[in-house]
């Protein structure tokens, strides 16, 4: 577990405070959970999938950032195929 | 069919991906390529369907007569089936040790490709490879070719359009 200092608006604080207080929970935990279900939830969509594909292409993001965003199946199709792309150029010249 | 032309073997997701970037006419011209019959049985299912890839499965049927159609038993080709690789791409495995290449731009079997191709010594590419070859040969000019890969990335998925927008790119 890592420690991170954010900022919150005050009634957002005040929302989870009060959720924690009724479910017998602590705020963390009411925050983790939070973060993992809009997470979960997000990276199923098609557009952020296709943009973190597009960060791994430009460089911007690693592979394991990438298999962290869309799984290791996806993620390794994406890595063959670039390279496979990489290396095409290489190829064409023998198939031209 | 002119003997000359160089042997490539493709499956029916790079057809697919030839058709969309309206290059399949120029590509038959250009190489003999070659499909198992399991591949002419994936188009023709892909044919059925009343939408993008099944307008490209049906472009590419139409240029059949075009195609070699190779045929491969289950058995020369059960060894390199998998999750992610059906009947067509496995066979294309089979047929590829007497080719100069493997096109196939199914994604998702490609990594469990790589080590039957790494084994039996085939050279593996997506139609990318080919739309450069092309380039290569002179029978497409780069602004063509950018072209290509643009109506190609237009009509795939989140996980081909930046794959075919890379291999615009790499086109320089």
């Amino acid at each position: 577990m890592k420690k991170i200092s954010a900022r919150f608006p005050q009634e957002l604080l005040d929302e989870v405070d009060a959720l924690a207080k009724l479910a017998s929970l602590d705020r963390t935990t009411i925050m983790k959970q939070a973060l993992r279900e809009y997470l979960d939830k997000e990276l199923t969509d098609a557009n952020l999938k296709e943009l973190a594909v597009r960060r791994f292409l430009e460089g911007r993001i690693n592979y394991q950032a990438l298999r962290r965003l869309l799984g290791p199946e996806e993620a390794e199709a994406v890595r063959v195929s670039k390279r496979l792309m990489d290396q095409g150029a290489k190829l064409a010249r023998k198939l031209a | 069919m002119p003997e000359s032309l160089r042997k490539v073997v493709i499956d029916s997701s790079a057809l697919i991906s030839l058709a969309h970037g309206e290059v399949l006419s120029l590509a038959v011209q250009e190489f003999q390529l070659i499909i198992s019959k399991q591949v002419l049985a994936e188009l023709e299912a892909t044919a059925k369907f009343n939408d993008l890839d099944g307008h490209a499965a049906q472009h590419v049927l139409a240029h059949r007569e075009l195609l070699t159609i190779s045929d491969v038993s289950e058995i020369d080709f059960q060894e390199y089936m998998g999750r992610k690789v059906h009947a067509g791409e496995a066979s294309c495995v089979a047929l590829a040790r007497q080719a100069e290449a493997l096109i196939c731009d199914d994604f998702d079997a490609l990594p469990y490709l790589e080590p039957h191709s790494h084994k039996l010594g085939i050279v593996v590419g997506l139609c990318s490879m080919l739309i450069q070859a092309l380039v290569i040969r002179g029978k497409l000019t780069k602004d063509e070719a950018r072209a290509v890969f643009e109506r190609i990335a237009e009509k795939r998925g989140w996980l081909g359009r930046p794959l075919y927008e890379y291999g615009r790119k790499l086109l320089g």
